[in-house]
């Protein structure tokens, strides 16, 4: 029998930011910057800690993932809730212009940074125009 | 806390009921404003325990230094800037998804907090904020005199 309230859930999910089934966790707001030298990956992961994050890169998809341990205080009863607790994922499509064995990570107050500098090829040449 | 200390109301339905309506008012024109950004910030999350509250808010990426709370009578406030990150020459935003700038949040609650007794951490942009309901607005049992 088809669930009647799939579709509700799917659209509360994705009011959410929950990918629900299709992926293991929330989609994380996210800001990118590009600049010359490099592409900047700004990402909200409340909640998360260094050590429960993941970044990885294959075949151009660069990948975020943190877990995050529902930490209700202790004896404590929840009576409005307005977020919900569980891990991050998101992906990107990354170029063949970055360089992937210089990639930086840095986690503070929550939030991730990601600096994927771009390879020598890519950099803006000045083209020296030559006359006779 | 126990429901029996207010009756029938629960009193967490009107946290807020401000927002409720003014969403309400709003909505219809904003429709095209994506969710994150119309969305009441920060967003909370409350737990009780007694007379002892615990109020979460998500305030990723903020310097704690920058974030204010005040307490007066049952209302707790949240204040702030969630500071924008400044586009350098030959630099452009692709995506810009996270919320940015000044927010304030009033959060009612349903007794008279203890200004005394408040505490809050900030962890890897989680606000944790402890209240507790002051003593003297407390129930106090009243014996009744016999044999008078």
């Amino acid at each position: 029998m088809p669930d009647k309230n799939q579709h509700i859930r799917r659209r509360e999910a994705a009011r959410d930011g929950y990918a629900g089934d299709l992926q293991r966790g929330f989609v994380p707001p996210a800001d990118i910057l590009e600049a010359r030298e490099k592409l900047e990956i700004v990402l909200d992961l409340p909640g998360a800690d260094e050590h429960s994050i993941h970044v990885s890169l294959e075949n151009n998809i660069l990948t975020v993932e943190a877990d995050v341990k529902p930490e209700s205080p202790e004896g404590y009863e929840l009576v409005h809730s307005e977020y919900n607790i569980g891990n991050f994922q998101r992906s990107f499509t990354v170029g063949n212009a970055i360089d992937p064995n210089h990639i930086e990570a840095h986690f503070s107050n929550g939030v991730l940074k990601l600096t994927l500098p771009k390879t020598g090829h890519s950099q803006p040449r000045e083209i020296k125009v030559a006359t006779d | 806390m126990n429901m029996m200390d207010y009756g029938y109301h629960n009193p967490w339905a009107d946290v807020d009921l401000v927002r409720r309506e003014m969403k309400n008012l709003f909505e219809s024109l904003y429709e095209d404003i994506p969710r994150e950004r119309r969305r009441v910030y920060p967003p909370v999350n409350i737990y009780t325990k007694g007379q002892s509250v615990i109020v979460m808010a998500e305030l990723p990426g903020i310097d704690p230094a920058g974030i204010h709370i005040f307490v007066s009578d049952d209302t707790l406030e949240i204040t702030g800037t969630r500071g924008e990150r400044e586009l350098r020459s030959g630099e452009a935003f692709h995506r810009q998804e996270r919320r940015v700038g000044e927010f304030r949040r009033a959060i009612r609650l349903p007794f008279m907090v203890d200004s005394e007794r408040v505490e809050a951490k900030y962890k890897n942009g989680i606000i944790r904020i402890s209240l507790s309901r002051l003593e003297s607005a407390g129930r106090k049992k009243i014996e009744i005199k016999t044999n008078l």
